[in-house]
Order: structure tokens, then C-alpha cells, then sequence
């Protein structure tokens, strides 16, 4: 018996620590909790064992998913639990093999090209006469006179470029899990899907925003419209305390307390008047941003639902101003019929600057500490210095500055003008609609 | 005075009309043993506030509530001053010659105003104490509340320091509008309640409108889940208006749905006039109907 509760606190300990390993935030003091409960139930029931580790380890609704999923890989029996880490491995495996095709086939000059893992794996899910291609043009790049070595970064970018291309048309490139666990056996099994689990709510809000196909976007405007009214109930109530300690209104006093004689039997305070927040949200539709303009344009629909005072405006070279456009009411077939209509220059460069110059001539009202200034871009932009100058001057007037980047945090690296827009505003990675609740629910401060 | 086991636990639960299944009751019993607070998450309507009153009821304890909201502070939720009646003794006293009034004699019993906290904490017998829409406060007294809770005692400066009699039952509801600190929720017991299965459901109803046939009973609860599963409604039906619903088909004398039925009734669990244009758009009471 001591031997078997040895056992299960040893078990115990090795779930906490990959729960903890996933996000969640179970310490020392939910896993006593946990052994505590387990007294108190049987703990050769699963049903019961299941639902007193839920109640002790898990604290938020975002962590039962992460929770069931572990839960119900972890505790089976040692065979199938065997069959499944033999399962993962293999995976690993193969996601190593073709890793390493990929860059003993992409060789210039007997030198390895320098490329992201991603890259390797565009390259090994491609056809082998797509491969074929590829290995030629470098083959034939090492041919040309006066060709050497130093051509290498020429050649890797051109390779990379044509890779760039190339993913778009490849229906599915491996990707390897996070390494959460320290076991890729373990994260190959996490990372594969519950069964049972299928639903699509869960599914598109965590399918990034390019990959969402048509049929899918009348459900993603619904659930970001749902996420935006949660959000806008969160950015508009004031939970910071200005008039906590209320002062004691004289005028008032007196007038209440003349049918006591004059003795200040009745207190009144001084209220200061409730003012809600204002948004000004600004959307990047430039060719970089092409494939998040739908939600650009979703995640605007939705805050126009749910925020009284909104101002939009979407950007490319020019500026478009939207807010009439999308009224409250509107079906969001009606709101696009509108957008188009106002003839914006979707798919061009990008100029944020005169973006900004347009808000600071034309809005100056909107520019003080009720306004929050959301802007949804990958910061890609020309007249950087400027746009910095401009975005430092918006946020030295307004509450805050918000940035939702849809390129994934891992690329943020690339671009330097990821870092010097961080310095100007709240920068969050937002490429799928769980990324967006997330910035909203956990991550901010406001 | 707490069910030794779940199933009576369970039971008990039952009997005060609170339906619900194995894993909410075991977490609940969980609570109760370890003696800690228990947060309850879920969408509006799911039955949280009921889960505290039932279990008052249940358990055969004073209920105190605490209702949260913005600008909630510790004067509204643990104790105040009477000054009015601390500004008459004194007035009192010099109207009457009477002894001078001392600090001490201003700052007693007799002055203190006990608001929910307080009361609760003070209790000579075991109470359950419900903390309703705890996401609607403000993070300083959230901050406060934590404190509260994990020593279950509380410093009042010209009395001292008042230690539990008996600890509370906690329960914390919040429908997550805001999110809860870490510091929170790392001294709470969590419980996500989600909507009933239909066939739950229609457990409730039966438990709460005897006089309805189980016909009728299942297809409103299976009517209900189609509604909440529509992501175009805003605003799902909660238990309560299924209640309404079927109690307003009992008083029209009604042992089954048909359409038309359904089109003039629509309104008691579809409250806005979006989610009645959505229904009527997208879904219909026939197309309703044929999925029930």
C-alpha cells in the first residue's frame, strides 16, 4: 500500500511538472492540495481521481483543455501509454530525417546553406521535381565562371525566396512541437489533437489568420465580434480607483444638514463625473498585411459592435477613415459592400507616418487620456524614423498605444522595426483569434 | 453538519432542487473539506449564484452575500462606523451633562456596523458566505479579499484583531469579464460550470415545474441546447429563462411545442431583438423543431 502511494504522489509530481511545463500555473501549493484531496475520494475511481486533480491543479478555463489533453495521455496503462511515446518518437524521427535531407541537398559550395528549420521543411514537402528544381539552380549556380563561396549569401537568399514561394502552394509543412516536456516523444504526443475534441470554435480560434478558408469567415467575424465585446468590456471599465477616498463636498453638507441645526449628522462626497475610454483603432491593409486584412477588418467589425465611441481607420500608402462605414447593426456582408464602396488601396506599401500625420491634423481631439490607440500591423513600413517620431508624439497624448502584430513573436528577430516600435507602444503577437483573448484577458495592463 | 461523502452531498443538493453532476458536487465536496474558498466560473445563467444558496440550503447554514461591484470597498464589505449615531451620543452627552464621552466609549459594539464580511467572519455558527460577480471589483479589493480569506481574519484598528469562530464556506462567482489575479485563484478550489446537458436540463425542469409532462420537459432542454449552440446568438439562454419558458407553457396548457408556439413564446428565452432577427434569419421554429 505504501509502495502504491509512493507510486501515485511520484506520478503526481511528474503530471504537475508537465501541466506547469504546458502554461499552468500549478506550484508546490496545488500539488499538496492535490494529495490532500486525494484523501478524501477513492482514488482507484478515474472519474473521481480525474475531477480532484481538475479542482486542485487547475485555476483558469484556459488551462482544462491543457489539463484533459495531459490528463488523458498520462493516465492510461503502461501499454498504451508505451505505444504512444513509441508513436511520437517515430515522429521525431521522421521530422529529423527530413530535416537532415534537406540540408545535405541544400549545399553550395560543400557549404550548408543557412537556413530557418521552417525553410528545411518547405524544402522536404515539396515534390521531388520541386526539390529537383531547387537542386539544380544550385547546381548550376556553382558552375558559372568566377563563381565561389562568397556567392553563398546570393544564393541562400534567392533559395529562400523561392522556398517563400513555394510554402503557400504546400498543403501541409511538418512542424515540430514546442519542446515543452524535454521529451519529444512527449511533445509529438501532446501536441497531436484529443480525440473527441473537434470542435470548431476550439479549431479557428487557434488557426492562424491567413490560413482561415473562405467558408470560415462568417464564424470567424462571429467569434471575433464575441472576443471584441469582451475585450471592449474589459478596455472600458475603469478598475483603477480615482475617486476611491471621495472627498467630502462642503456645499452639500451644509445644504443636507441645515434640518439638523447645523451639525454634520449627514455626510456627502464629491464624485468625479465616470468617463469611458475611447478607441482609435488603426489597420494595416498594405500587400504585407494582405493576408490579416480579413481580420483587420473582423477585428474592427467586432469593436464597432461593441464600443460606443470608436474611430477606424485603415492605412496602406494612404489613409481611409472607416468608422461610418461600419455602423452598428450591420451584417458584415453590408459593412464589406461599404468598404468597397470607399475605394481603399488595399495591397500597396506601406506609409504609417502619413497614417499618423493624418490623426495628429485631423483628430487632435481625439488625441488625450481617454483615448486607447490600437493599431494592427506587422510594423512593416517605409518612413520608419518618422512614423516612430509621430506614433511617440500620439502616445505622450493619448492613454496608450497597443500594438497587435500578426507575425509570430519567433520572427519578430527579422525585422528591426518590431524593436523600435516596442519602445512606442504595448506590443502583443496576435495571429490567431486565442492569441487576441489572450492579449486581452491575461496580458494586459491598462 | 457537511455530508460525509459525496453522494450525500448530492443528495442533500437534490432535495433543496440544485441538480448537477458528479464532478461539480465532488469539487464542491473537495471545498468543503479542505476548507477552502471555491471559485465558480462559468457564462451568466449557469446556476453559480444558485450552487451558493442551494448549498445554504443544503447544508443548513446562514447565507451571507456579498454583492460585488465597481468601487465596492472594505466599508461596504466588512465593517463602517455608525458616525451618525456616534455624533448624536456625543451631542447627547453635552446636551445632558452627562460624563464626558472617551475614544473608547465611541469605538464599540454599540458604533460598528457589520457589513457581509465581517458578519461572517463573526458568526457564532457556520455560514455560508457568497462573494457574488467577484470580477466586477476592483483589483485593490480583490487584493483585500485574498488577505481576508486566507487568514479568515480581519484587523479592525480601535478594536483589535477578530479571528473566525467558525470558518465560512466560501463561494466565489464570476462570470470572467475581468480576469482574476494568480494570487486569487492559487487560494481557491475552481469549479467551471457549463451549461446542463439536455437531458440534465430536463432533470431541472421536471425537479422545478412538477406539472410538466416529460414530453415537454425534454424537447424544451433539447430546444435550448440548439439555441446555445447557435454562435450567431449573443446571448444564450440560461436555466432560469428555460424555467420561464416551460412555465409559461404550462400556463398556457401546452404538452408539446409546435411552431407557432414557439414563435410567440420565442421572446421569454431570446432577449434581444438582435437574437430573435438572428433566429427567425438563420434558424427558424420549424428548422428548430426538426432538431429537437
Amino acid at each position: 500500500m505504501e509502495e502504491l502511494k509512493d507510486r501515485l504522489e511520484d506520478h503526481l509530481v511528474r503530471f504537475t511538472d508537465m501541466l506547469r511545463k504546458q502554461g499552468v500555473k500549478a506550484g508546490t501549493s496545488e500539488l499538496q492540495e492535490a494529495l490532500l484531496a486525494l484523501r478524501y475520494i477513492d482514488p482507484l475511481c478515474k472519474t473521481s481521481f480525474k475531477s480532484a486533480l481538475k479542482a486542485t491543479l487547475v485555476k483558469k478555463p484556459s488551462e482544462l483543455e491543457v489539463f484533459e489533453k495531459t490528463f488523458n495521455r498520462y493516465f492510461v496503462p503502461a501499454t498504451e501509454k508505451e505505444k504512444q511515446l513509441e508513436k511520437g518518437w517515430e515522429k521525431e524521427a521522421n521530422y529529423r530525417e527530413k530535416k537532415k535531407m534537406a540540408e545535405e541537398e541544400l549545399k553550395f559550395k560543400e557549404q550548408q546553406l543557412n537556413l530557418k528549420e521552417e525553410e528545411k521543411m518547405v524544402y522536404a514537402s515539396l515534390a521531388s521535381r520541386d526539390r529537383e528544381k531547387i537542386k539544380s539552380f544550385i547546381r548550376d549556380s556553382e558552375q558559372g565562371k568566377k563563381v565561389d563561396a562568397s556567392f553563398k549569401p546570393l544564393i541562400e537568399s534567392l533559395v529562400k525566396s523561392t522556398l517563400r514561394y513555394r510554402k503557400e502552394r504546400v498543403s501541409h509543412v511538418e512542424r515540430r512541437p514546442e519542446p515543452v516536456t524535454g521529451d519529444p516523444g512527449w511533445d509529438w504526443m501532446l501536441s497531436s489533437p484529443e480525440p473527441g475534441n473537434n470542435s470548431s470554435a476550439s479549431r479557428l480560434l487557434n488557426s492562424d489568420f491567413k490560413d482561415i478558408a473562405e467558408k470560415d469567415i462568417p464564424r470567424v467575424v462571429e467569434l471575433s465580434r464575441k472576443i471584441s465585446m469582451k475585450l471592449a468590456k474589459i478596455l472600458s471599465r475603469r478598475y483603477k480607483l480615482t475617486y476611491k477616498k471621495k472627498k467630502l463636498d462642503m456645499r452639500k453638507i451644509l445644504r443636507e444638514n441645515i434640518s439638523y441645526g447645523g451639525y454634520l449628522v449627514k455626510l456627502k462626497y464629491g464624485h468625479k463625473k465616470k468617463k469611458k475610454l475611447r478607441l482609435l483603432v488603426l489597420g494595416d491593409v498594405s500587400g504585407s498585411m494582405d493576408r490579416y486584412s480579413s481580420f483587420v477588418m473582423t477585428f474592427i467589425y467586432g469593436l464597432s459592435w461593441a464600443v460606443k465611441e470608436v474611430e477606424c481607420f485603415v492605412f496602406a500608402e494612404g489613409t481611409s477613415r472607416m468608422t461610418s462605414c461600419f455602423k452598428k447593426g450591420l451584417s458584415f456582408e453590408e459593412v464589406m459592400n461599404r468598404v468597397m464602396q470607399k475605394r481603399v488601396e488595399w495591397g500597396k506599401g506601406t506609409n504609417l507616418a502619413q497614417a499618423l500625420e493624418r490623426i495628429c491634423l485631423d483628430y487632435p481631439g481625439w488625441l488625450n487620456s481617454r483615448t486607447l490607440v490600437i493599431v494592427v500591423s506587422d510594423t512593416r513600413t517605409t518612413h520608419l524614423e518618422d512614423s516612430l517620431q509621430k506614433l511617440q508624439f500620439i502616445k505622450s497624448r493619448v492613454k496608450d498605444v497597443l500594438w497587435l502584430n500578426p507575425l509570430p513573436a519567433s520572427q519578430w528577430e527579422e525585422f528591426s522595426s518590431v524593436e523600435k516600435f516596442q519602445h512606442s507602444a504595448l506590443m502583443y503577437p496576435c495571429s490567431c483569434l486565442a492569441d487576441l483573448e489572450e492579449v486581452f484577458r491575461y496580458n494586459m495592463k491598462i | 453538519m457537511i455530508p460525509e461523502n459525496v453522494s450525500d452531498l448530492q443528495r442533500c443538493l437534490k432535495e433543496t432542487g440544485y441538480i448537477c453532476g458528479e464532478e461539480t458536487v465532488l469539487t464542491v465536496f473537495l471545498a468543503l473539506q479542505l476548507q477552502k474558498p471555491l471559485l465558480i466560473e462559468g457564462a451568466p445563467g449557469v446556476g453559480k449564484t444558485e450552487m451558493g444558496k442551494a448549498l445554504s440550503r443544503a447544508l443548513n447554514m446562514e447565507l451571507i452575500r456579498l454583492q460585488c461591484y465597481e468601487g465596492l470597498d472594505e466599508n461596504k464589505a466588512l465593517y463602517e462606523w455608525n458616525y451618525q449615531k456616534q455624533l448624536i451620543s456625543i451631542q447627547l452627552s453635552r446636551e445632558l451633562q452627562k460624563e464626558h464621552l472617551s475614544e473608547n466609549d465611541l469605538f464599540t459594539e454599540e458604533y460598528l456596523m457589520e457589513r457581509p464580511l465581517l458578519k461572517a467572519i463573526r458568526a457564532d455558527q457556520k455560514v455560508v458566505l457568497l462573494i457574488d460577480e467577484v470580477d466586477k471589483c476592483d483589483h485593490e479589493f480583490e487584493a483585500f479579499l485574498f488577505e481576508v480569506l486566507s487568514d479568515y481574519q480581519v484587523s479592525i484598528p480601535e478594536m483589535g484583531t477578530t479571528e473566525a469562530r467558525n470558518i465560512p464556506v466560501v463561494i466565489l462567482t464570476s462570470n470572467s469579464e475581468r480576469e482574476l489575479s494568480d494570487a486569487l485563484r492559487r487560494r481557491c478550489i475552481y469549479l467551471y460550470l457549463d451549461y446542463p446537458s439536455p437531458q440534465r436540463e430536463a432533470e431541472i425542469i421536471k425537479q422545478r415545474c412538477p406539472q410538466v409532462g416529460e414530453e415537454l420537459a425534454e424537447s424544451v432542454s433539447r430546444a435550448v441546447e440548439v439555441l446555445r449552440r447557435d454562435e450567431k446568438i449573443q446571448k444564450r439562454p440560461s436555466i432560469a429563462e428555460t424555467l420561464d419558458w416551460v412555465n409559461a407553457l404550462v400556463e398556457l396548457n401546452r404538452n408539446e411545442l409546435s411552431p407557432t408556439l414557439v414563435e410567440n413564446t420565442l421572446n421569454l428565452v431570446l432577449k434581444s431583438h438582435r437574437d430573435q432577427q438572428v433566429f427567425h434569419q438563420e434558424t427558424g421554429a420549424h428548422k428548430l423543431l426538426e432538431q429537437v
